[in-house]
């Protein structure tokens, strides 16, 4: 479900279309992406298939219009948009006795002259849209005869023979069985992805209308109720557009939606959906979990520490040297509530997309940090984070994890999303490798990072880390190996990297204050200095500073960049998730 | 699936399945000629006054045998290109409708376009006394407004609807006519039986010439706007998304309804013929919709029976109309009794 910058060819602006005195749908706009497959869906008579048909000019709007490169279709010359725009209709008539080749030349006729009736081109056109169906070995047959399945493939294949760039298909799928249903859509999808033919079709069967189409339009009372990628499926979109409660899990084969309904007999059996979803979040690989603030301690001017509590931390998996595990926090925003969100398997399915698309107010605030430390097992579970309160150059600019922090109060909820248990969830930043001369550089938002690795370093570790924080009050006590050194700086309120850079440089062997001042000779020299065999730095922090940094080891000091992992924390001013 | 180019194999394939399907509309078309070409030379040259091919060709060539020339002239031949004229246009007339309206039923002879003009003819000859050829003009104007009015009211879009509005304005004006016929003089009430059962008693040849021009300027009409129907056929929204909106199988409607005024104002209504014609060339193509073959298999039928009506009953000149009536109603009952064991199956 990528996003790009689409255009649409096909648009429906503020159309009213109805039957007669009745008015279905009222005052509609759609666009429709090129090249991508939309599904339209709804209860009955939410007058979608009557959107459908607006837009395939069968009815003509009493107010507004349908587009069709810019040009009102119901203007255009009915023939010359047959030639753009094919239609697959609800319940198209099969007339008795025609074969197979022969209905599905039909589709030809847009693209037939006077008295020229069959022409080889129209052949090949046929022989096209029966192999991109499967349907050749069915040429000579009598249409009467297949089966329902192949009786919808072969209507597809007339729609094909067309040759159209967008398609639209009211319910192609009705009256098919569950097997022929996703035979069929995955035929559409392979068109959509071979032609890149322009795909709208009304479908019922939501569960399939969120794995097949790019786009979901969902629809009731003839507007729009949520319109986007099959993520806009959630369990309140499904209550508004067909009043039915569900549960909206990701579906286990692709992530999408997956709506599954709960209805009045099972009311009760609802009760235990909590025990339902705990088991679903089972067999994925992360947790979100609301938990309680169960400690807030300010460490010193730059740092809060938050201890946070709650049975869900207790699949929450930082065990083993992950070093700089990262978790998110969400809490409350405007609306004071913290969202809902489901997991699902990483990287397939979107809670992330979920969470982006509720409003603003509703959906909180997310911010990144380290796991700092992690004990307890059960109820007593802690997980503890140390969260930066940034020095704020404007006292407007205080970003709303440093708000969070300040203001947080023991019992408050906040929602961890993590990695389980034995779960190698990536973005493990720290990578030493074999390496045996370890470097690590950064300011105070590197120091919760640092301060896990060091902890998680064995014992023989080598290596220096140098940490840069705002006062000298910000200084901690860290467990580290014997032998790496930690170097503190503390800056006074002089500029972020003032004093870290320097004492890189001088660490490197490396002369002058910073690159600039270098002559413009000296950087053509090759930097003298012996690549060490397994030498490993780690850089984090303000994204300014880190660029320096990361030009005194590359540019400079000549570092590999593969011995190299850079962090960009933050920028001066700007509170980075 | 994975094939991004078309084989030859598959274009082949489907080129062979449909010059099979024009092919075997072509055969229908030869056979059914052939037997068209038959049932007229019985009617020319066999019943009550055999006439020889030698005689048949030098009448045709002008000469005046005496007897011979007045009977082929004068009668047979008449008859014999009147049911031939009329008979392809009821056909083909009952085929566009029933094919455009997807309904068997609605054959124009059905939904009371016969009826229109047998009432617009009769209130003719009993209450204004019209004679000779202004009739055929109030027959084609009360065909056409009845087809207009029917067509008006049901929209073009359903069949049933059309079907059953079609059938209450011919029972409406059935009634017209039987109380015109309760009012009428012997002599007016004799005039207007031609106009309840169609007979080719009143063929001439001046009626028929201008039958026969008609008939080929619409059966061009026809040829010019088949494509339309091969994608009015597939349903309205189908042929609407390839480019003909209901609208545009108008005029072949318009076409069905003046092919049977035009020859209804000739022969009067011959009944049956629109609405079994089509079915019958559909029963020998397989199913398939036949526009040639629906004509052909009308002038059949109507020579045939003309040659029935004129000969069966001795001393007796029975209207082509009784007859086809008779073996239309048990055809289309045989039609109707083995269609639903071969339809759904």
């Amino acid at each position: 479900m990528t996003t790009r910058l689409n255009t649409s060819r096909l648009v429906a602006d503020a159309v009213r279309l109805g039957y007669g005195e009745r008015t279905v749908v009222d005052g509609l706009s759609l666009h429709v992406p090129d090249g991508q497959v939309t599904a339209i869906v709804g209860a009955n008579a939410c007058g979608k298939s009557t959107l459908l048909r607006g837009m395939a000019r069968l009815l003509a709007p009493a107010s507004g219009g349908v587009l069709l490169d810019g040009e009102l279709v119901h203007r255009r010359p009915t023939r010359e948009v047959a030639k753009v725009l094919g239609l697959l209709p609800q319940s198209p008539v099969t007339p008795e006795g025609i074969t197979v080749a022969d209905l599905v030349a039909r589709g030809r006729y847009p693209h037939q002259r006077f008295f020229v009736r069959r022409s080889s081109q129209d052949d090949e056109a046929v022989a096209r849209a029966l192999e991109l169906t499967g349907t050749v070995d069915l040429a000579e047959r009598c249409v009467d005869e297949l089966s329902g399945g192949q009786r919808q493939r072969v209507w597809v294949a007339m729609a094909l023979a067309q040759e159209t760039e967008l398609l639209l298909l009211d319910e192609p799928t009705s009256y098919l069985d569950l097997a022929h249903q996703v035979d069929l859509l995955d035929l559409l999808h392979e068109l959509n992805a071979e032609r890149g033919t322009t795909i709208v079709m009304v479908l019922h069967e939501l569960n399939l209308a969120a794995r097949y189409a790019d786009r979901l339009v969902v629809m009731k009372d003839g507007g729009i109720v949520a319109e986007g990628p099959p993520a806009v499926l959630t369990e309140q979109v499904v209550e508004d557009a067909f009043g039915l409660r569900s549960r909206v899990v990701p579906d286990p084969v692709t992530g999408t939606p997956l709506v599954v309904p709960i209805g009045r007999r099972h009311q009760h059996s609802h009760q235990h959906s909590h025990q339902q979803a705990h088991e679903e979040r089972e067999r994925h690989r992360m947790i979100i979990e609301e938990v309680r603030v169960a400690r807030r301690e300010r460490l010193s001017p730059s740092f809060v520490r938050v201890e946070l509590t709650g049975q869900g931390l207790a699949e929450l998996g930082v065990d083993g040297p992950t070093y700089d595990q990262r978790i998110k926090l969400v809490f409350p925003g405007a609306a004071g509530t913290l969202p809902r969100l489901e997991a699902g398997p990483p990287g397939e399915y979107s809670w992330y997309s979920d969470w982006q698309a509720l409003p603003e107010a509703e959906r909180g605030h997310m911010r990144t940090y380290t796991v700092r430390d992690l004990y307890g097992s059960g109820e007593a579970r802690r997980l503890v984070v140390d969260v930066v309160v940034h020095p704020a150059h404007d006292p407007g600019d205080v970003g709303p994890g440093a708000a969070w922090a300040e203001q947080v109060q023991p019992g408050d909820a906040v929602v961890v999303v993590g990695p389980k248990i034995g779960v190698d969830w990536g973005g493990i930043a720290f990578a030493p490798g074999t390496a045996d001369d370890l470097l690590l550089v950064g300011d105070e938002t590197a120091v919760p990072a640092v301060a896990a690795i060091l902890g998680q370093l064995p014992a023989d570790a080598r290596g220096t880390a140098y940490l840069e924080v705002p006062w000298v009050e910000d200084i901690q006590q860290l467990r580290a190996p014997r032998g790496v050194e930690v170097v503190w700086l503390s800056r006074c309120g002089e500029a972020p990297g003032s004093h870290v850079v320097p004492a890189l440089r001088r660490h490197l062997g490396l002369g002058g204050d910073a690159v600039v001042e270098r002559a413009e000779n000296e950087i053509w020299d090759e930097p003298e200095v012996p690549v060490a065999a397994g030498r490993y730095a780690w850089i984090a922090g303000e994204s300014g500073v880190v660029r320096t940094l990361r030009r005194t080891l590359v540019s400079e000091a000549g570092w590999d960049k593969g011995e190299v992992a850079f962090m960009g924390y933050w920028r001066i001013g700007v509170a980075m998730a | 699936m994975s094939a991004t180019t078309t084989s030859a194999e598959a274009v082949a394939r489907v080129r062979l399945v449909r010059r099979r399907t024009a092919r075997r509309g072509r055969l229908i078309v030869a056979v059914l000629t052939v037997v068209l070409l038959a049932a007229f030379a019985a009617r020319v040259l066999l019943g009550d006054y055999l006439v020889t091919v030698p005689d048949l060709v030098r009448v045709l060539s002008g000469e005046n045998l005496p007897g011979t020339s007045f009977v082929v002239l004068d009668s047979k031949l008449p008859r014999a290109v009147g049911a031939v004229l009329a008979g392809a246009a009821f056909g083909l007339g009952g085929a566009l409708f029933q094919t455009v309206l997807r309904n068997p039923l609605a054959s124009p002879d059905i939904i009371g376009i016969g009826a229109g003009a047998s009432a617009a003819a009769v209130a003719a000859i009993v209450l204004f006394g019209v004679t000779g050829g202004w009739l055929a003009v109030w027959a084609v104007v009360g065909a056409l407004g009845t087809g207009l009015a029917i067509l008006l009211l049901a929209g073009p879009r359903s069949g049933a609807r059309l079907v059953l509005i079609g059938v209450a304005c011919s029972a409406a004006l059935v009634s017209v006519v039987q109380y015109l016929f309760t009012r009428a003089s012997l002599y007016d009430a004799q005039e207007g039986l031609l106009w309840i059962t169609g007979s080719l008693n009143q063929a001439a040849w001046p009626g028929l010439g201008r039958l026969a021009v008609e008939v080929l300027v619409l059966v061009a009409a026809t040829a010019a706007l088949a494509p339309r129907l091969a994608a009015a056929e597939l349903g309205a929204d189908s042929a609407a998304g390839l480019g003909v909106p209901v609208r545009g199988v108008m005029p072949l409607l318009l076409v069905g309804v003046l092919l049977t005024a035009l020859a209804t104002a000739v022969t009067g209504p011959i009944a049956f013929v629109g609405l079994i014609a089509g079915p019958l060339s559909r029963r020998l193509n397989r199913d398939r919709v036949t526009l040639p073959g629906a004509a052909l298999v009308g002038a059949v039928v109507v020579e045939i029976s003309d040659y029935i009506g004129a000969y069966a009953v001795p001393e007796t000149n029975l209207p082509v109309g009784v007859i086809t009536g008779a073996v239309g109603a048990v055809v289309l009952i045989w039609l109707i009794a083995r269609d639903p064991s071969r339809r759904r199956a």
